[in-house]
């Protein structure tokens, strides 16, 4: 299974302190839907060409939803005219900040059979919102009409918290809070990543990140049937515990060929934070097919860096095998290429050294 | 036709208009209650028969409530009074299908209500004091909880350990007829209300009865259920509670509540939790290899 990021828009109608799609001067306007039917063409050519392949869509920015529901009508017309026969074959998901989500959403959503929404959520003033400093209330205010409204309509909105430094104040506290707006669990916490000092009030160590979660370990342990889906730790235990391998795109070490940003103006990189930093860059999918976009040579680099790893830095690592050496971005700050392993990626063995396998007395295996 | 149960007091002129609906009917005249019982039955369905008085238990017509074994009793007394005044009635009241509510800031309540309970009466506190009395609270929780001794359920102990769900959350206001979802309150002119208090201070969310079945449909009432959310919007408090999912912040607002209603409510939790285990561990299927095999 592909997947593509489907960047419609990198304008937000809010102005989240840590995001850099907003500080990176987003560009203006929408994906013009000529141009979002060349998408589905191409989605279709490549599908094709491949009968046993899938590509998972994600709908993505900025803030999707500011595109209006007519938007999402105007792809499930495209999917429809030129996907016929592969339509089976592209599942639709979507990452919103849900403030904008209203009863319109719901029928074209149905139509691209969207069921999830991925959400953004974080309860500390001025981290989420728009505005400067942002106004988290109006957000807080507006996600709760949003996420009202996806649920009665049988959506659920899994959340991502991003940890930052607020979140180091008060661990457990913040994690009461998420799993009591989200009973039934459903939500991941997630670093902040910032690459300069603008944010130092936010910034926080892979290690200030083990904490945070070794703080929060030891209660969802003991009562993981009372919140399940907690991540990273359901994950992880589903890894070392369960023995299944659920790696998402950054510890998989496979994402070289099968992962695909396309920005608002059609061009393609590796992915979100490639396209953010101009790296990786594919050219525009107007001029190339899926399948040469996903066959670049330049992803070759992706692949070459396991080798390089496993010979090298992460040379011997037990974690190896559920790590990868981490998102291959998080080295280009540092180093300049991405032939390095992440510190965050490192974090995870932190973690279950000094906390999981300790509290659990279960012990990481590593995966044939 | 709203799925509500219907909270009025007993007037007949206002009971006639809401034929075929569930009722509770209050009653604050224990005289009364027959004949509220009879007229109710007659057109509508018995939720339960509420007599609210100023009054012990000691102190109801005990004869006059054996004529209503049938009919659910909720009886809203200030405490269990002298118990040698009641002792010989201890039979009738378990043959009735009673429930016994007492104050909770009555301190003589919590002895009370062991009392009762231990008697097989089901009973159960009302609360009113935004501060209770933490302390004697945990300690009765564990006696409905985890006692061994037969004895009969303590509201609102006995709905959330019954009823406690992992992945919802549990409102036990409907212990007192206040849960919106389940509850409509109505005064005798028909103005409609989503608590007594409400109802009381005259805050009403439709003042026409002929509107009562399209209620569930107002703008002001989809709000009220999804007001767990309010919690959320603020930058500490009850949302980040660790009991709040039992608790939905029903002692909110008192700030020497806390950590004594935390610290009660996470044991309530751990109680809940208990609970839920032998309830599932109850229904789990054993192998049985002396029965006959299936066909
Ligand atoms: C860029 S947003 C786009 C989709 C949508 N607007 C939203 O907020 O969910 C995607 C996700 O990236 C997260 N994010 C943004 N900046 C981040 C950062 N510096 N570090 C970690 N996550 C970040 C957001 O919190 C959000 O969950
Ligand atoms: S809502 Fe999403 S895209 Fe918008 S500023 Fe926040 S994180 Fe960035
Ligand atoms: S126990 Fe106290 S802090 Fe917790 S939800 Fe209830 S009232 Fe709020």
């Amino acid at each position: 299974m592909a997947t593509m990021i489907l960047k419609i828009t990198e304008q937000c109608n809010s102005n989240c302190a840590y995001c850099d799609v907003v500080t990176n001067k987003p560009r203006a306007g929408h994906m013009p839907l000529a141009l979002l039917e060349t998408v589905f063409q191409r989605l279709n050519e490549f599908l094709e060409a491949d009968p046993r392949t899938e590509m998972n869509v994600i709908w993505h920015g900025g803030e999707p939803l500011l595109v209006g529901p007519d938007y999402f009508r105007a792809a499930h017309a495209f999917q429809q005219k030129h996907c016929r026969g592969t339509q089976g074959r592209i599942r639709h998901g979507i990452q919103s900040n849900l403030t904008l989500f209203s009863d319109a959403f719901a029928e074209p959503f149905r139509a691209l059979g969207i069921d999830q929404i991925g959400t953004s959520f974080d309860p500390e003033p001025g981290v989420r919102g728009p505005g400067k400093p942002s106004n988290t209330d109006l957000y807080n205010r507006n996600f709760m009409r949003g996420d009202v409204t996806a649920r009665r309509h049988g959506l659920g909105a899994g959340i991502i918290y991003v940890v930052t430094k607020r979140s180091l104040e008060r661990p457990l506290e913040v994690f009461y809070y998420l799993t009591n707006l989200r009973l039934d669990g459903g939500f991941n916490m997630n670093p902040v990543l910032l690459y300069d000092s603008r944010r130092d009030d936010l910034a926080i160590t892979p290690h200030e990140y083990v904490e945070f979660l070794g703080a929060l370990f030891p209660v969802w342990w003991k009562h993981q049937a009372r919140y399940p889906n907690v991540d990273p730790f359901y994950s992880l235990t589903s890894i070392i515990r369960d023995r299944e391998l659920r790696l998402g795109c950054s510890d998989s070490g496979r994402c070289a060929y099968g992962h695909v940003n396309v920005d608002p103006a059609g061009e393609t990189s590796q992915c979100g934070r490639s396209s953010d930093w101009g790296l990786l860059s594919y050219g525009n999918i107007r001029d190339r097919s899926l399948a040469d976009i996903l066959r670049d040579t330049q992803r070759d680099v992706l692949m070459e860096r396991n080798n390089i790893l496993r010979n090298g830095e992460c040379g011997g690592c037990r974690f190896w095998s559920i790590c990868h050496g981490g998102c291959p971005l998080d080295s280009w700050p540092k180093h300049g290429d991405l032939l390095h392993r992440s510190e965050w990626g490192c974090s995870r063995k932190a973690f279950v050294e000094r906390y999981y396998e300790p509290i659990t007395g279960l012990r990481f295996v590593p995966h044939e | 036709m709203s799925t509500h149960v219907i909270v009025c007091d007993y007037d007949e002129a206002l009971i006639s208009r809401l034929e075929r609906r569930r009722l509770v009917v209050r009653v604050d005249d224990p005289s009364r209650l027959n004949d509220a019982a009879r007229f109710a039955q007659e057109r509508n369905a018995l939720h339960a028969l509420w007599l609210r008085v100023d009054a012990p238990l000691s102190g109801l017509p005990f004869t006059m409530l054996e004529a209503l074994h049938a009919v659910p009793l909720y009886l809203d007394v200030t405490a269990v009074g002298n118990f040698r005044t009641w002792r010989d009635q201890v039979d009738r009241l378990r043959r009735l299908n009673v429930l016994v509510m007492v104050p909770e800031d009555a301190p003589v309540s919590y002895r009370d209500l062991r009392i009762l309970s231990s008697l097989l009466i089901p009973c159960g506190i009302r609360f009113g004091s935004p501060c209770p009395d933490w302390e004697a609270l945990t300690d009765l929780l564990y006696y409905a909880a985890y006692g061994k001794v037969l004895h009969a359920p303590i509201q609102p102990f006995h709905f959330v350990l019954s009823g406690y769900e992992r992945h919802q959350r549990t409102d036990f206001s409907g212990i007192t007829f206040d849960d919106p979802s389940r509850y409509l309150h109505i005064d005798s002119r028909g103005c409609i209300a989503l608590t007594r208090k409400e109802l009381e201070q005259g805050a009403f969310i439709e003042s026409d009865l002929e509107k009562l079945d399209a209620v569930g449909d107002l703008p002001a009432y989809q709000s009220r259920l999804e007001s767990w959310r309010d919690f959320f919007l603020k930058q500490d408090g009850c949302a980040y509670c660790p009991g709040w999912r039992i608790c939905l912040g029903a002692f909110a607002g008192t700030p020497g509540n806390r950590p004594g209603c935390q610290k009660f409510f996470a044991e309530f939790l751990e109680a809940a939790e208990y609970h839920l285990d032998l309830r599932t561990e109850a229904t789990r299927t054993i192998l049985r290899p002396w029965d006959a095999c299936p066909a």
